[in-house]
């Protein structure tokens, strides 16, 4: 194609060198634990909590890759990272049944709730359950946003209309695709209503005029598994250090820091895993 | 080091990386391009222009098929790492410098090559000649690359994966922040990026003022 | 020393040039006289391979390596003069020390020692053709070829600058020199080469003597 242009040798030297430099910049430390997780669960503020008290007992440095659900899955999928850590039931049995996963545990939980204006137009309030709820809001035409990116929020969210045997559309529903901060900063300049878990709602506490419309159904329970990535599927997988750290934040010691976890004086995990099945 | 501080070293040491590769590499390129003619000369311009407005989500998109475990550059186990950035950086910004760097060489006057060739220049020293005959035009080049860069996050963001204290840089930060609604340390951050932005385009004016006066010499 | 044969320089399908047959004799001084666009820049850059024959050939006795060209107006890389004079020699790995010294020798010879150390674009358009004939010099060129190099020179510096070329001669070596003025030429004591339209002037194909 370019008769005269000299780029072979040339452009293979460059391109070795380049490949060369970035691989020196990113191989300088031993390699870390990489854990995928969601973005609400990395703002929350646990990990930047838990993970020092890990580091600090068994010297394993972790890095924490947040995400989406979906994302996160993805990454533990394609072996880019080692171990996964998400609210999702459904898809988390999936994947340990597809084999990207060893096993999944569970680790802990927060619930979700539904949030509106105070003056509450579709009478979420005496809705009775969350999927009745939903569905006033539905009948009302009230705005509700939605995650609408494959998050553990957005699935619930989903698993919720189901139940009650609805498919949501129309200009009321906004599904905006975005972080549970970003959802709920939304939904308080629409006045809408969303679903949230409790997590992030504490944390955005004071800034926000929404209200807790719809709480404590079983529905709404949020628990969190940790699964590492199997690997038979990707053998340069960190494995031994993936189970070391499952073993850490089940084992007692773990178990009590998710607990004494506060943010402005509130609980926002609780390490126990749910009394009975949560699924929605 | 605070978070902040963290942040504004990953960017800048990350994206210095790879503008220093990418004139390594774009300056020889763009020279070539300026000194020889070939078929298709015009395609490959042309194609060069489109590629300077590439979205730095698609090359993120693009860098992570290329990176991840699956991709065909996995082994190098470069994603999630500072290396990452540098990577996409690279590939983001390589049009960059070669548009640049083949302006500003077919800018000088031609009778600088002639003189080089005939006082016995060969290839190469005729490239280092016309780019040192062309200097603030290439400086230009490597400014206007550097500030590209530093002020990009699809790259940051898919490829460097936004690990604290690792990955983490400016933008990513910065969007990270905002997301949470923090608008404190967004704006702090911000304030930084955009400290440098001035900086960077207060440079590059004035180097594209010699630059044309030395093309107008 | 150079044969043309059947060469034609065309550019943009309009003939600039056409030489049957010419010769260039070696050790001696050769002058291309001729209003301006007859065609002495052309065949210049033809004999200093900056540029390719449309069709004939150019046979040379010497590498081209050992060619160089004064060009009409010449460019000054950035830099000094000193830096400018000895851009040759570095090419072909001198140290600084003996880049020193050349660009010292040279600079003494054409009497421009006082602007060493000028920055290239504070010259006068004289001082700039000096720096140029140095820096040509600087290369111990087999062949040197000069285009109108005497232009705008004060009429010192155009006897200085004859000398020089003559003693290159002297020494050996190869001159083709393009001027306007027979004048020049006769005291250059160069085989005159006419050229007219991009022609040898009628009824002369040189073989120098």
């Amino acid at each position: 194609m370019v008769k005269h242009l000299r780029v072979g040798p040339t452009a293979r030297v460059w391109v070795t060198g380049l490949l060369l430099v970035s691989a020196a910049a990113g191989a300088t430390a031993p390699p870390p634990l990489r854990l995928a997780t969601t973005t609400s669960t990395e703002n929350s503020g646990l990990l930047a909590a838990l993970l020092p008290e890990f580091t600090k007992s068994t010297g394993i440095t972790v890095h924490v890759i947040a995400v989406g659900s979906g994302k996160a899955m993805k990454l533990g999928e394609n072996g880019d990272v080692d171990l996964v850590l998400v609210h999702s039931r459904a898809a988390e049995d999936e994947f340990v049944r597809k084999g990207f996963g060893l096993e999944r545990r569970d680790v802990m939980w927060n619930d979700f709730v539904l949030v509106g204006p105070g003056g509450d137009p579709a009478g979420v309030r005496t809705a009775g359950s969350a999927s009745r709820a939903l569905a006033a809001i539905a009948r009302a035409g009230s705005p509700f946003v939605s995650r609408g990116d494959e998050s553990g929020t957005h699935v619930r969210e989903k698993e919720l209309w189901s139940a009650a045997g609805l498919k949501p559309s129309g200009a009321w529903y906004i599904e905006a695709g975005q972080s549970m901060e970003a959802v709920l900063t939304m939904a308080d300049e629409k006045r809408a209503y969303t679903l949230a878990d409790r997590g992030t709602l504490l944390a955005l506490e004071g800034r926000l005029d929404l209200r807790v419309l719809c709480e404590g159904d079983t529905a709404l329970r949020n628990p969190y598994g940790v699964i590492a990535v199997n690997p038979s599927r990707h053998p340069d997988v960190r494995n031994a250090e993936a189970m070391r750290f499952i073993e850490w934040i089940t084992s007692a010691e773990g178990q009590r820091r998710i607990g004494a976890f506060r943010k402005g004086g509130k609980t926002l995990f609780h390490p126990q895993t749910p009394p009975q099945d949560s699924a929605g | 080091m605070t978070e902040l501080q963290s942040a504004v070293w990953v960017s800048i040491t990350v994206s210095l990386s790879a503008t220093a590769l990418c004139a390594l590499a774009g300056l020889p390129a763009g020279c070539l391009l300026a000194l020889r003619d070939f078929a298709g000369k015009r395609a490959v311009l042309a194609l060069l222009n489109t590629l300077l407005a590439l979205p730095t989500v698609v090359v993120g998109l693009v860098g992570y098929l290329l990176l991840c475990r699956r991709g065909p550059l996995g082994p190098l186990h470069l994603l999630f790492t500072p290396g990452a950035i540098v990577f996409g950086e690279f590939i983001l910004a390589l049009p960059i410098m070669v548009v640049f760097a083949h302006a500003a060489v077919a800018g000088v006057d031609r009778a600088a090559r002639d003189t080089a060739r005939t006082l016995g220049a060969g290839p190469a020293a005729l490239a280092w000649t016309l780019l040192s005959e062309a200097r603030f035009g290439i400086l230009a080049a490597v400014a206007a690359t550097f500030g590209r860069l530093v002020g990009e996050v699809g790259i940051a963001m898919m490829l460097g994966g936004n690990i604290s204290g690792y990955t983490r840089t400016m933008t990513t930060a910065i969007a990270l922040e905002a997301s949470k609604g923090q608008a404190g340390p967004a704006l702090q951050l911000g304030g930084v990026l955009l400290a440098i932005a001035v900086a960077v385009n207060v440079v590059l004016r004035v180097l594209q003022g010699q630059a044309g006066s030395e093309a107008a010499a | 020393m150079i044969t043309l044969a059947g060469v034609r320089r065309a550019w943009n399908g309009k003939a600039l040039l056409e030489i049957p047959s010419l010769r260039i004799a070696r050790g001696v001084n050769t002058a291309l006289v001729g209003h301006n666009g007859a065609g002495k820049t052309t065949l210049l850059r033809l004999l200093a391979g900056l540029d390719q024959p449309t069709s004939g050939r150019i046979e040379r006795e010497v590498p081209l390596a050992s060619t160089v060209l004064c060009l009409q107006k010449p460019y000054l890389f950035k830099g000094t003069v000193a830096a400018n004079i000895v851009y040759g020699p570095r090419l072909r790995g001198c140290t600084r020390a003996e880049g020193r010294r050349i660009a010292e020798d040279q600079a003494r010879r054409l009497g421009i020692v006082p602007l060493l150390n000028r920055d290239s674009r504070r010259l006068s358009f004289g001082e700039a053709q000096k720096v140029a004939l140095a820096r040509a010099l600087a290369c111990k060129p087999t062949l040197l070829l000069l285009d109108e190099p005497t232009a705008g020179l004060d009429h010192d510096s155009v006897l200085a600058l004859e000398a020089e070329v003559r003693r290159f001669v002297e020494g050996g070596g190869t001159c083709v020199v393009a001027t306007h003025s027979p004048e020049q030429a006769r005291r250059l004591g160069a085989t005159i080469v006419a050229l007219e339209n991009g022609s040898l002037a009628p009824a002369q194909h040189h073989s120098a003597a």
